[in-house]
């Protein structure tokens, strides 16, 4: 059972790999390094990003040891982390960045909001596990998350630091 | 009847394909009858295969099962590597028919003729400042570098006697070699389907000897001459008020209409389907965007002998 | 899955069992009918479209319904039909070949199937709201943007193939999973009927192939609600970066649409020939050749773009490849039949239709893998004919011969022969007027998805003569459906094995128990059942497992 669980949940998550590959290909093939290093903030968002992975652990540790506490950990950082891109996103706003902006706009909006959908897509399912906790659900949900946080390194690298090398 | 020029024999009846009028259009036309030989081959054999077995293998009442056979490893390579040979050789002669057929992508000399796509008819402009509407003239025999572009969606420039097809991508220059070898009417139209009216934005290419290549190309440059009085100059004066800015903005240049042997894709240049195109062209080419307007008979009549005026 | 398990008690019949079901055969079964509602419905726009097209200049269909009605017409048909019908079949089938008594995941299999309906309830949902999407099934950019597309046909269309998408991408996660984890014991990767093999290579190719279409649906909607730029050549986006994407989705996406059938006429020729499949082995491979392939030809559907020879030349000749793995697996069907005793039931007689029709469609497509020829016929009815010769002479003929070869197992009873065969006659009568003749409008130079056409010699009387053609080919489709609902009530039983096959489904009940198997038979070989039935003969002791 856990094993097409987990089975499962990979599959799922090399579609969305592809997905998410696509939309950094397309930020990639647009890419405004100006734009992009004139508007974002390097520093805040490292931040948010330590967060997010340090929300990986808590997850692993909710996984292995079924204590409930690591699972609310998760969850708390995982809003933190999107919180965060909130912020972000007012900040950019207020700058008459948005989405219709032009190309920057566009694929940053686009890639970073898909990813945020996802991370709020992962703290609905952790909320139901706090309520309705299955091990099987508990790994699958586990590995969704770490894709996440993986797919967040690699737009963060892509988006950020290549930005601002 | 529009003209398709050059019936060079028979094969002509099969399509535009086999009455090439351009070394380019000839060229691609060989590869294609080498493809069309290689595919009945392939198509007889298979069906050969299996024609054969349906007669001799078919089953009767009575007979016990064949012994199984799983295969054959030797069956399994022939019919794998002399596939792969024939796909080899195709390949090489499709990119020498490329070499040979196709511009460059970055010419290093201007264009000869810059051919734009609108949203549902074709412009081309000469170096003089001359413009073709609809119809697109060269010379006889010699070859031109044609800019493709467009000013709005996706098209696609086809001339099938001419010329390889180009689409037209907004933002994007294209470049063609078009080139005729006798002199004629070759039917050209849009083939990348770009809204409402795709299937009537045709055009034609006009091949002519060179000095009457030039003679036209440098009316097509001379600005309309305004007529002095009469019905044609109240025309002119309706067409000032209510036709100048969009024509002007965004609808094709009239300046030569009453040259051009064809109007709005596919109707024949004369007085009365002037008329009619003139006050109701949704009629005719339902959804283009030039709107039906509201003129008198009396105005319709003074607009087309205007329009009748502009060689 | 512990704590949420299914709730024990379920209707048991009437409406509420079906739309309540998570049993695999009911939902395949669901799949199918979905599949064949839309056929006909997309078949009536074919229709309508062959009307408008049967003379030149004919006013029967304005050119705004036109552009709807043949935009809805490809969407339907690979949407709504193709895929549906292909993944039902599978569905019904894989546990049943694997031995097993379900799907891994029965509910995301019910989900999958309910977003179907919910995708193809929005898409004609348009019709009603401001019009259908007219801008083709691939949408070119930017003619699909919102300046040149104003109204939310187009926005219509997009969401509905994001939630078939979802549903998509969900079947292939369960194939993947219920073909990697629930295969009878004795029943290796090695072992697997073939249609199985294709089904789980095919998953593998839709949870590659379908992002890349969400991706770019995404991309469109972002574009047209939200005033983004992706592809709007006014503010640097790029046209050409729609087109990109979606052929990287649209490419692998027809294999998606074939190799089910690939699978389907694996299983069927060799029953009919009395013969095992000829070099199970190369079949495998070659399909494995085929996706991995697929992946890397998608820019020959841009091949009239300037892309730059260098560029083209690479994708023409990935594209010529392909079609080497293509050709083996023809040779295969072919050589299985010879030596056999073949047995012309109607499944078998669209069996060896579909060798001649794909290899014809095959061969077509050759043609247009040559990039100058390419630069003719492209967006002509020549490749209108290319593709009708491979998913409807392919694909739909495939499973033509799997419905009369798997009905007595889903059903219990036989189809009828005789009206199989006016079936059979009709379609390839009617098909090959309709289709064939195609090739020769694309040689005159006739350009696709046009409302109308001048009357330029030849036109008129070969668009008429395919018009004539599809009243045959709409006809042959009816006796089909009148087939299926006689047999339905006046069929002969059928018994479990009436085609005395080889694979597991067929040591089941006809229709099966709700688990499947009472006891799944030993899995020693390829063709259990024939191991079972002939153990002096057994595959495995000839060393052919």
């Amino acid at each position: 059972m856990r094993q097409r669980a987990r089975l499962g949940m990979a599959m799922f998550l090399l579609s969305e790999a592809v997905f998410f590959f696509m939309l950094i290909a397309a930020f990639v093939y647009f890419r405004d390094a100006r734009t992009a290093a004139a508007n974002l903030r390097l520093g805040a968002t490292a931040v948010y990003t330590v967060c997010l992975a340090a929300s990986s652990v808590t997850m692993w540790r909710a996984a292995e040891s079924g204590v409930r506490s690591w699972l609310v950990g998760t969850i708390a950082l995982g809003a933190i982390f999107l919180f965060g891109q909130g912020r972000e996103y007012v900040r950019l706003f207020h700058q008459n960045v948005t989405i219709s902006q032009g190309l920057f706009g566009t694929t940053f909006f686009t890639l970073t909001g898909f990813h945020g959908l996802h991370v709020l897509i992962g703290i609905a399912v952790l909320g139901i596990l706090l309520r309705v906790g299955a091990p099987a659900a508990m790994e699958a949900a586990a590995l969704y998350w770490y894709f996440v946080d993986a797919i967040w390194i690699a737009i963060f690298s892509v988006v950020y630091l290549w930005s601002f090398l | 009847m529009p003209a398709v020029s050059g019936n060079r024999s028979k094969l002509a009846v099969l399509g535009p394909l086999f009455s090439s009028h351009s070394p380019q259009a000839q060229a691609i036309t060989t590869l294609f009858v080498y493809i069309l030989l290689l595919a009945a081959i392939v198509f007889l054999v298979v069906a050969a295969l299996v024609g054969y077995s349906i007669v001799r293998y078919r089953g009767r009442v009575g007979t016990a099962e064949p012994h199984p056979s799983f295969g054959s490893r030797r069956a399994e390579v022939t019919w794998t590597v002399i596939p792969l040979l024939i796909v080899i050789a195709l390949f090489i002669l499709t990119v020498r028919t490329m070499a040979f057929v196709d511009a460059p992508e970055r010419p290093s000399q201007p264009p000869d003729v810059i051919i734009s796509g609108h949203q549902w008819w074709w412009e081309a402009r000469y170096p003089n400042g001359g413009v073709g509407v609809q119809e697109i003239h060269i010379p006889v025999g010699r070859r031109l570098l044609a800019e493709i572009d467009s000013q709005d969606v996706i098209h696609d420039f086809w001339v099938p006697q001419l010329a390889r097809k180009m689409d037209a991508v907004p933002g994007r220059h294209s470049y063609i070699w078009l080139e005729a070898d006798a002199p004629g009417t070759y039917q050209g139209e849009c083939s990348e389907f770009c809204g409402m009216q795709h299937a009537w934005m045709r055009f034609r290419i006009v091949a002519e000897p060179e000095p009457e290549f030039s003679a036209w190309v440098t009316r097509q440059a001379q600005p309309p001459v305004a007529p002095a009085s009469g019905v044609p100059a109240e025309g002119a004066r309706i067409f000032q008020q209510k036709c100048r800015e969009c024509h002007a903005r965004s609808g094709p240049p009239l300046d030569h209409i009453a040259s051009r042997k064809v109007l709005g894709g596919d109707l024949p240049n004369n007085p009365g389907n002037l008329a009619r195109w003139s006050t109701n062209p949704q009629s005719i080419k339902p959804g283009n965007h030039m709107p039906d307007q509201s003129l008198s008979n009396a105005e319709t009549a003074a607009v087309t002998a205007y329009l009748e005026t502009l060689q | 899955m512990s704590g949420l398990a299914i709730p024990a008690e379920q209707p048991r019949t009437g409406w509420r069992a079906w739309i309540s079901t998570v049993d695999h055969k009911q939902i395949g079964i669901l799949y199918m009918l979905t599949g064949l509602f839309f056929f006909l419905v997309g078949g009536l726009e074919a229709m309508a479209m062959r009307a408008q097209l049967s003379l030149p200049n004919l006013k029967f269909l304005s050119p705004e319904t036109y552009d709807q009605i043949f935009t809805m017409h490809g969407t339907t048909m690979i949407f709504l039909v193709v895929m549906p019908v292909l993944i039902g079949f599978s569905v019904y089938l894989v546990p049943l070949m694997i031995g097993a008594s379900d799907m891994a995941f029965p509910r995301l299999n019910a989900l999958s199937y309910w977003l179907l309906v919910a995708g193809g309830f929005l898409l004609y949902v348009s019709f009603l709201a401001g019009g259908a999407p007219d801008a083709g099934w691939f949408s070119y950019a930017p003619l699909s943007e919102k300046p040149y597309s104003p109204h939310s046909g187009m926005d219509y269309w997009a969401l509905s193939l994001l939630l078939l998408g979802f549903g998509t991408i969900a079947s292939a996660v369960n194939f993947v999973v219920t073909i990697a984890t629930m295969r009878a014991p004795g029943m290796t990767i090695r072992r697997l009927p073939l249609f199985v093999w294709m089904t789980l290579v095919n998953s593998v190719l839709i949870l590659f192939a379908l992002p890349a279409l969400n991706a770019a649906l995404v991309m469109l909607l972002c574009d047209r609600l939200l005033a983004a730029h992706f592809f709007d050549p006014a503010r640097s986006g790029s046209p050409l970066l729609w087109q990109h994407y979606f052929w990287i989705f649209g490419h692998p996406e027809v294999y998606i649409m074939v190799l089910p059938a690939f699978g389907m006429i694996s299983e069927i020729i060799p029953v009919f020939s009395r013969k095992p499949i000829f070099g199970y082995g190369f079949v495998a491979t070659s399909t494995l050749a085929i996706a991995f392939l697929s992946y890397g030809v998608w820019v020959h559907h841009m091949f009239a773009v300037s892309l730059g020879h260098v560029f083209l030349s690479v994708f023409a000749a990935s594209s010529m490849l392909i079609a080497v793995p293509t050709g083996v697996k023809i040779f295969s069907w072919a050589a299985t039949m010879v030596g056999g005793s073949i047995r012309f039931t109607t499944a078998m007689l669209f069996a060896v239709a579909f060798l001649l029709e794909f290899t014809i469609g095959g061969l077509s497509g050759i043609a247009f893998a040559a990039v100058p020829v390419d630069w003719q016929l492209t967006d002509t009815y020549f490749v209108v004919a290319h593709f009708h010769y491979v998913l409807f002479g392919g694909t739909a003929f495939a499973l033509f011969a799997g419905a009369y070869y798997w009905f007595p197992k889903i059903s219990g009873r036989l189809l009828s022969e005789p009206l199989g065969r006016w079936n059979f006659w009709m379609v390839v009568i009617g098909f090959n007027l309709t289709f064939f003749v195609q090739h020769f409008l694309g040689l005159l130079g006739m350009p696709r998805r046009v409302y109308t056409y001048p009357d330029l010699p030849g036109w008129g009387t070969l668009n008429l003569i395919s018009t004539f053609g599809a009243v045959i080919l709409g006809l042959g489709v009816l006796v089909f459906c009148a087939n299926l609902v006689a047999s339905m009530v006046f069929g002969v039983y059928a018994g479990n094995d009436p085609w005395d096959a080889w694979t597991l489904e067929w040591a089941a009940e006809s229709p099966p128990r709700a688990d499947n198997f009472e006891k799944v038979p030993p899995v020693r070989s390829r063709r259990p059942l024939w191991d079972l039935k002939h153990p002096e003969a057994a595959d495995w002791a000839a060393g052919a497992d």
